[in-house]
C-alpha cells in the first residue's frame, strides 16, 4: 500500500523532472560534474522507482 | 536571456570583425541601416550563432554565409571563418555563445564548406569569473530561448507573417514544442516518459513489470507457465528494439530533410537553377502526393479486406463447392433417359407393375429408385440450385475482383511515381549542367534515397511491431490466469497498478494545465490585439497554440500588416502569461525586431511602439526610417548605424546615428 497519494506521488515525479531538467542544463565539464542527457533521464527513473520504494508501508502485507 | 553583445566577423557582408553593445536595462537599442546595408543580415547573425541556421526571405540575396571578398581573397587550399560570439545573461549568470564555420578555396576556385573544422560552444560564467564550458551547447540554447519560439523574438517582418498564419504542421509542431518549454508543460511529458508502458522495460512501469514477471516465474513450478513468460519477455525485448530502431530511422529521416534542405537552397540559389529548383519542388510534391494516395489506397484496400472477410471466405468455399456440384449435374443429366418423367417413375414404383403389364423384380426397382434420384427434390441439380441460391444470399456473391482493382490503381500511381522520378533526374542533370552543384546533387540524391528506404523500413518495422503486440497481448491473458498467490508478485502488481494511476492523473494535469494556460494566453492576445490592432478581431486559440483571429464574418485575417500586429500579440501575450506566474518570473526573453513597420499604418506604429516597452525586457530595432519622433527620448538606449560600401558589399557598424 503506498502512503502517498495519488496527487502527491504526481507532484513527486515532477520535481524529480525538474531536478534533472536542471541538471540537464547545467551539466558542466571542466571541474563540475559531467552528465550525458541519457544518464540523467536513466537517473530520474531510479529515482522515481527508489521513491516508490520509500513510499511503501513497510507494514503492509500482501 | 539579455543580449549583451554581438561580435562578427566574414559574416556576409560584415568582413571586418566588429562588436556592438546592447542595452539590458529596458530602453531600446536601435540599430539603423537603409535598404541594403545589412540589417536582416546582421538579424541573420543572431539566428545563425544560437541555431547554426539561417531563414532566408525573399529580401535576402544568395545564401552565402560568408564574406565574398574574404572568400575572393582567399588563395586556393587556404582556409577562413565565418564567425560570430554573443555575450548574453540569463538568470543573473552570464554566458558566451561561439560559433565558427569554415571555409577552404577548392582548386577550381570554388568555396566549400569544411564541416569538420566548425565549432560551436557555449560558456558560463561561474563565481570565481572562470568561463567554463558547457556540455550540451545546442540543449541549453534550446532552453534559454527555444528554437520554436526564435521566429517569434528574433522578428524579421516576413518570415514572421508566413509563420503565424501557422499552415505547415512541422512550424505548429515546433511552436507547440516551445511553449510547452517555456510553459514547463514538457515535465508533464517527461514524466510519462519516464513512467513508460508495460512494454517498455527501461521505463518505471516496464521495469515494476518485468520484476513481476520474474516474481511470477519463481512462484510457480509449472513448465507451460514459465514458457509464456519467456515468450512475454523475449516478446517484450523485440518490441523495444523495433521502437528503438523506428526512433533512431525517424531521427535520421529528420536529419537527411534538414540537409536536404539546406542543400535545396544553395543549389537554388543559382539565378538560373532557380527555376529547374522550383520544378523540382513540384515534381517532389506531386511524389508525395502520389505516396499518400498509395497508402490510402491500401488503406481502404485493408479496410474492404478486413470488413468482407467472411464474404470473402464463404464466396471462396461456394466457388468451389458450385463448381464440384456443377459437375455432378453434368455426370446425372448423362443418365437421364430423354422422354422420362418423374410422375412416371412414381407410379411405377408405387403399382410395381412395367408399362408392358409384368411385375417389377427388385432389381428393376431399383433402377427406378436411382432414376427417380435424378430428379428433384433428391436431384444433383435440384441441390446445387438451391445452394446457389443460398449463396447468392448469404455471400453477397463477393467479388475478389474489387479488391484487384486497388492493386491495379497502385500499380498506376506506382507508374506515375516512376515516371516523376525519371523526370527529376532530367531535371537533375540540367542543374549539374550549369555548373558548381554536381556534389551538392548527389548529395542530395543520396539522402532522398536513404529517407524513401528509411520509410519503407519503418512501416515493415511497424506492422511487425503491431503483430507482436498483439501476440504479447495474447500471452499476457493467457499468464494472467496464472496464480498470484504470492506476496512479491502481488507486490510489484500493486505498484504497477498504482503507476498506472499515476499515469492517468499526470495526463489529467498536462490536459488541465494546457488548458489553462490557453485560456490565459488567449485572453492576453486578445487584449493586445484589441489595443494594437485599428480593426476588431475575434481571437480563437486552439489546444496546441495555434492561433486563428477572424473578423465578424468569420474570414481569417489577410492582411500582411493586422498579421504583424497579432505576431507582436503574440509575443507579448506569452510574456505576460509569463509575469502573471510567480514560478516563470525568472525567464524573459528579448525581443529583436527586424523592418517590422513596413507594412503597418501609423496608427498601428504608434501602437506598438508605446505597447512593446511595457512587456518585453529588452527591444533591439533594425530600422531604416528615424524613430526619434515615435519613441520617447528617454527609452531610448545606444543607436548603431550600418554603413555601406558603394556597392554595398561590404560594411562596417558605428556607434551613434550617421545619417
Amino acid at each position: 500500500m503506498n502512503r502517498l497519494s495519488v496527487e502527491e506521488m504526481v507532484a513527486r515525479i515532477i520535481d524529480i523532472e525538474k531536478n534533472a531538467s536542471r541538471k540537464k542544463l547545467f551539466s558542466e565539464t571542466g571541474g563540475g560534474f559531467k552528465s550525458s542527457a541519457a544518464k540523467i533521464n536513466s537517473d530520474a527513473i531510479d529515482n522515481i522507482l527508489k521513491l516508490l520504494e520509500e513510499d511503501q508501508d513497510e507494514n503492509q502485507v500482501y | 536571456m539579455k543580449i549583451r553583445s554581438i561580435e562578427y566577423q566574414n559574416f556576409r557582408n560584415f568582413e571586418k570583425r566588429g562588436k556592438i553593445f546592447f542595452d539590458t536595462d529596458g530602453k531600446i537599442t536601435i540599430v539603423y541601416g537603409t535598404n541594403g546595408d545589412g540589417k536582416t543580415t546582421l538579424h541573420q547573425l543572431f539566428q545563425w550563432i544560437l541555431y547554426g541556421r539561417v531563414n532566408f526571405n525573399r529580401t535576402t540575396s544568395g545564401n552565402k554565409l560568408y564574406n565574398l571578398d574574404a572568400g575572393e581573397k582567399l588563395n586556393i587550399g587556404c582556409f577562413f571563418k565565418t564567425y560570430g560570439k554573443i555575450e548574453f545573461e540569463h538568470n543573473g549568470e552570464e554566458y558566451t555563445v561561439c560559433r565558427e564555420w569554415c571555409y577552404y578555396k577548392q582548386n577550381n576556385g570554388n568555396i566549400a564548406r569544411k564541416t569538420e573544422n566548425d565549432d560551436f560552444s557555449v560558456l558560463k560564467c561561474d563565481e570565481k569569473k572562470d568561463w567554463r564550458q558547457l556540455e550540451n551547447p545546442n540543449l541549453i540554447i534550446d532552453e534559454v530561448l527555444p528554437v520554436g519560439l526564435s521566429s517569434y523574438f528574433f522578428f524579421d517582418g516576413e518570415t514572421m507573417i508566413a509563420d503565424l498564419k501557422m499552415t505547415g504542421s512541422e512550424s505548429a509542431k515546433s511552436l507547440k514544442k516551445a511553449l510547452f518549454s517555456i510553459l514547463e508543460l514538457e515535465l508533464y511529458e517527461y514524466a510519462l516518459r519516464d513512467l513508460g508502458t508495460t512494454t517498455q522495460s527501461q521505463t518505471v512501469i516496464g521495469i515494476l513489470h518485468n520484476k513481476m514477471l520474474s516474481a511470477r516465474a519463481k512462484s510457480t513450478a509449472e513448465k507451460k507457465s514459465r514458457e509464456i513468460l519467456k515468450d512475454i519477455r523475449i516478446l517484450k525485448r523485440k518490441i523495444e528494439e523495433i521502437e528503438s530502431g523506428v526512433a533512431e530511422k525517424k531521427r535520421r529521416i529528420k536529419e537527411n530533410s534538414e540537409r536536404i534542405t539546406e542543400l535545396s537552397e544553395i543549389i537554388g540559389s543559382g539565378k538560373s537553377n532557380k527555376k529547374l529548383e522550383n520544378l523540382r519542388r513540384e515534381l517532389k510534391r506531386s511524389i508525395e502526393v502520389h505516396e499518400t494516395a498509395i497508402k490510402e489506397e491500401k488503406k481502404h484496400f485493408g479496410d474492404e479486406a478486413a470488413n468482407n472477410f467472411a464474404y470473402l471466405l464463404v464466396a471462396k468455399v461456394a466457388n468451389e463447392a458450385g463448381e464440384r456440384l456443377y459437375l455432378e449435374v453434368q455426370e446425372e443429366e448423362k443418365n437421364v433417359i430423354p422422354g422420362l418423367t418423374k410422375e412416371l417413375l412414381v407410379n411405377l414404383l408405387k403399382e410395381e407393375t412395367c408399362l408392358c403389364g409384368n411385375p417389377l423384380c427388385d432389381k428393376e426397382c431399383l433402377s427406378l429408385e436411382r432414376w427417380k434420384s435424378y430428379f428433384p427434390p433428391a436431384s444433383y441439380k435440384a441441390t446445387y440450385d438451391k445452394f446457389d441460391n443460398s449463396m447468392r444470399k448469404y455471400s453477397g456473391r463477393y467479388s475478389n475482383d474489387r479488391l484487384l482493382e486497388y492493386f491495379k490503381r497502385i500499380v498506376k500511381l506506382k507508374a506515375t511515381i516512376r515516371d516523376l522520378n525519371v523526370q527529376i533526374q532530367e531535371n537533375d542533370q540540367e542543374i549539374k549542367n550549369n555548373g558548381d552543384v554536381d556534389l551538392y546533387i548527389d548529395e542530395r540524391n543520396r539522402l532522398e534515397k536513404e529517407n524513401t528506404r528509411l520509410s519503407v523500413e519503418i512501416e515493415q518495422d511497424q506492422r511487425n511491431q503491431g503483430d507482436f503486440e498483439s501476440r504479447l497481448r495474447r500471452r499476457e491473458k493467457r499468464s494472467e490466469t496464472i496464480s498470484d498467490a504470492n506476496d512479491e508478485v502481488e507486490m510489484y502488481k500493486k505498484q504497477c497498478e498504482y503507476m498506472l494511476k499515476v499515469v492517468e492523473a499526470i495526463k489529467d494535469e498536462l490536459k488541465k494545465e494546457t488548458e489553462e494556460y490557453t485560456h490565459r494566453l488567449e485572453a492576453e492576445i486578445r487584449i493586445l490585439v484589441e489595443t494594437m490592432l485599428t480593426s476588431e478581431r475575434e481571437v480563437v486559440l486552439n489546444d496546441d497554440f495555434q492561433l486563428k483571429v477572424r473578423d465578424s464574418h468569420g474570414d481569417e485575417s489577410k492582411s500582411e500588416g493586422q498579421f504583424a500586429v497579432i505576431s507582436f500579440a503574440y509575443i507579448g501575450g506569452i510574456l505576460k502569461v509569463l509575469s502573471s506566474f510567480d514560478k516563470f518570473r525568472e525567464k524573459e526573453y528579448p525581443l529583436i525586431l527586424d523592418g517590422p513597420f513596413s507594412k503597418l499604418d501609423s496608427q498601428q506604429k504608434a501602437n506598438i511602439l508605446t505597447t512593446i516597452p511595457e512587456y518585453v525586457p529588452q527591444v533591439i530595432i533594425f530600422s531604416k526610417d528615424s524613430l526619434f519622433e515615435d519613441i520617447k527620448e528617454d527609452k531610448i538606449g545606444k543607436v548603431w548605424t550600418i554603413q555601406s560600401n558603394a556597392e554595398k558589399n561590404n560594411a562596417v557598424i558605428r556607434e551613434g546615428y550617421w545619417w
